[in-house]
């Protein structure tokens, strides 16, 4: 059929006549009517999407007015997803082909490896105590969690955390048994899966562990919970001790004289029905001042559902990863905090892993219920690895109030906040001073990194470049994950190769093959060539055991190398290509002679 | 560079007339700051002279520290940095105030 036998035909069917037989629409009008419509669809759409505005009673100055300060300061982080990449494979999740449904799905194997060097920097680096605003680890394995306890035990002062949906549901997603064989072959050589039961355990050892002559509120708590006579900081057996004590529920508020970073912590553990297991806690910003006051943080866990979340999310059943929730014995717990606090200047913000458009509708209600009685200045949320002030109300009316939703410190732009408020001098107004950071500013900024050494970065063809991830289109999870592992494998190589092992050192746990770099490098050449997933996995986690214990001889390079690789990865990883972002300055030509390549 | 690098919060660089904080300073205290606390008449167009009280430094932790203009600091503010990241104090240097050429 021609086109214009094409139009014939549409033109009868659309010939539509009226009853005095005249032509009332032809295919010509029929399309200019479907373009209106579309049109005056698309500006209404547009017209009720439009972002509602902030009030005119708030003001956005881009200098810090003249105001006194009435809190102490916290850092914000969120989102480092602590990857297990000595795991086995896990079917259709982590296949190649969901990568390409799902971002996150497998990431470059360099960020898995390197990224939690951020977060280490950040807490090593800071003065100030954390709120981690949950998706401290990605499987949700006691491994995963352990390691981020170990980069957090480095804080000069206190951190709380707020659950997130992958810290204590399988791949951020869903409640599986614990026995499951995707779950278990994904936290493989990194403890076992961890259940939300499971999680809310291991947090409160790692709040116990935090106790320090200058923690009083930590020494407290970790008396309440009978947990002050343990000797050795080992999380795992602290979280044993918790269930051997039955401490399956139960409330701790510190009520002491002295400043405690924690306040008041409420949580339960439910084994039958883990998903309804949650942690609240109330944090304490307040300055050593009665004229000031009092500034109260309540960290929500929206990680706590009625019913398992599914993968599919068919109701009743949520994804974890979709919506978020809080139950009503949450809640009123929230509820009797805010009541019994007296102070009338008190202020409150809230803060929880999912962003408000994200809880399920009971949990935006019970969110909305809180925040009216607490009159909490804004909410505080993560999830969306992006980052962002959000308005929330309809437009035109006064009551509207703001989120700030925080990026994640893993995928670009490698995001982090202080927070802290002030008052204004003359009118007294409250002040939200949150100054955003990005990693590779910081980086740049106080240690010129990444270093542009050839030898360093990773290229087109290379074993390790940091985007082979996204040529992996394979079904087959096995496949995968051998390709994944050779990507470690050259990851590995390539720091040893030029991140030598100090030579001398009789603690250096060379892996069982070797004594030296050399044979250590050609053990991975070697292991590369295997096609046994098996033997790679358990040569890497002799790598790992390796790069863990042994002494280089510049650690300073060490350093920079390791996070150069971190920001390299994750930079390639937000564009999907290696090219220069759109901050970036500089870029070498290849010499004139090798042009035509 | 000046000899007080440990024990003064701040420097002068007349070169380039700007006051500076002086990062070894904070990171030697180790203590968090929670801001610096400006007198009200510090602004932009305000002449300031050598020995004034600038600012108060507001540790996390009682008392608050004052903050005087250094020696040959003197002269009219041209710019007042109106973003001081205190979070970072102990690890780089900024720029507090810059003055007016005389």
């Amino acid at each position: 059929m021609t086109p214009k036998e094409a139009s014939k035909l549409l033109n009868r069917v659309f010939n539509f006549r009226n009853a005095f037989g005249r032509k009332v629409m032809t295919i010509r009008t029929l399309v200019c009517s479907l373009l209106v419509i579309s049109v005056v669809l698309l500006l209404c759409c547009n017209w009720f999407s439009r972002p509602p505005s902030l009030p005119r009673s708030y003001s956005i100055p881009v200098s810090e007015p003249s105001s006194t300060y009435i809190s102490k300061r916290v850092m914000l982080v969120a989102d480092n997803q602590l990857h297990n990449v000595y795991g086995e494979p896990v079917q259709i999740l982590r296949s190649g082909l969901a990568d390409k449904i799902v971002q996150t799905s497998i990431r470059p194997i360099q960020l898995d490896f390197y990224g939690q060097d951020f977060l280490r920097w950040v807490v090593e680096n800071s003065l100030d105590s954390f709120i981690h605003i949950g998706d401290a680890c990605n499987f949700s394995c006691t491994g995963e969690f352990e390691r981020f306890w170990k980069i957090m035990q480095r804080a000069k002062k206190s951190w709380v955390m707020a659950p997130g949906n992958h810290d204590g549901y399988f791949f951020g997603n869903e409640h599986r048994d614990v026995d499951s064989s995707d779950w278990t072959a994904a936290c493989m050589n990194a403890g076992k899966p961890m259940s939300k039961d499971v999680f809310v355990r291991l947090y409160l050892a790692a709040l116990a562990l935090q106790q320090r002559p200058d923690k009083p509120g930590y020494q407290d708590l970790a008396r309440h919970l009978g947990l002050d006579q343990v000797k050795r900081a080992d999380l795992e057996q602290t979280a044993s001790a918790i269930l051997e004590k039955d401490l399956n529920q139960g409330d701790w508020k510190y009520e002491a004289g002295e400043y405690s970073f924690l306040r008041s912590l409420s949580w339960k553990i439910d084994e039958e029905r883990p998903w309804q297991s949650f942690v609240v806690q109330e944090v304490d910003l307040s300055l050593d001042n009665s004229k000031l006051p009092s500034v109260r943080v309540i960290i929500l866990d929206t990680a706590q559902y009625d019913e398992a979340p599914q993968l599919v999310p068919l109701p009743p059943y949520l994804n974890a990863g979709l919506t978020g929730e809080l139950r009503h014995d949450q809640h009123k717990i929230v509820i009797d905090w805010i009541e019994s606090n007296t102070d009338k200047d008190r202020v409150y913000l809230l803060i929880g892993h999912h962003p408000f458009d994200r809880l399920s509708k009971k949990a935006q209600e019970a969110l909305d219920d809180l925040r009216r009685r607490a009159e909490a200045l804004f909410y505080v949320s993560a999830h969306t690895h992006a980052g962002q002030f959000i308005v929330h109300g309809r437009d035109n009316h006064e009551d509207k109030w703001l989120e700030l939703n925080v990026g994640s410190i893993l995928d670009w732009s490698l995001e982090f906040r202080g927070l802290q408020l002030e008052r204004t001098r003359d009118d007294k107004r409250l002040v939200l001073r949150s100054p955003r950071y990005t990693m590779h500013e910081r980086l740049f900024t106080l240690m010129k990194l990444p270093i542009n050494d050839k030898t360093w970065e990773a290229k087109q063809g290379d074993a390790d470049y940091y985007l082979a991830h996204e040529n992996l289109k394979n079904l087959d999870a096995n496949k995968t994950e051998i390709q994944l592992k050779n990507a470690l494998l050259a990851t590995y190589h390539r720091l040893i190769r030029i991140n030598p092992t100090k030579a001398g050192d009789n603690d250096t746990p060379w892996p069982s093959c070797c004594k030296n770099d050399e044979e250590v490098l050609a053990e991975i050449d070697r292991i590369m060539e295997d096609v046994l997933l098996d033997k790679k996995i358990k040569f890497l986690v002799e790598l790992d055991h390796f790069e863990q214990g042994r002494q280089v001889e510049d650690i300073d390079q060490h350093q920079k190398f390791r996070l150069s690789q971190a920001i390299w990865a994750s930079k390639y990883d937000s564009v999907h290509s290696r090219k220069p972002l759109k901050d970036n300055w500089f870029i070498i030509f290849p010499p004139k002679n090798k042009k035509k390549e | 560079m000046p000899e007080n690098q440990n024990t003064s919060p701040v420097v002068y660089e007349a070169m380039n007339r700007e006051l500076k904080t002086v990062k070894d300073y904070f990171a030697h205290i180790g203590i968090s700051v929670i801001g610096i606390e400006w007198e009200a008449e510090i602004e932009v167009g305000t002449e300031i002279t050598p020995g004034q009280l600038l600012a108060y430094i507001v540790w996390d932790g009682p008392p608050k520290e004052r903050l005087e203009a250094p020696v040959e600091c003197g002269g009219r503010i041209e710019w007042k940095n109106g973003q001081i990241k205190y979070e970072w104090l102990h690890l780089e240097s900024q720029v507090l105030l810059r003055l007016a050429a005389s």
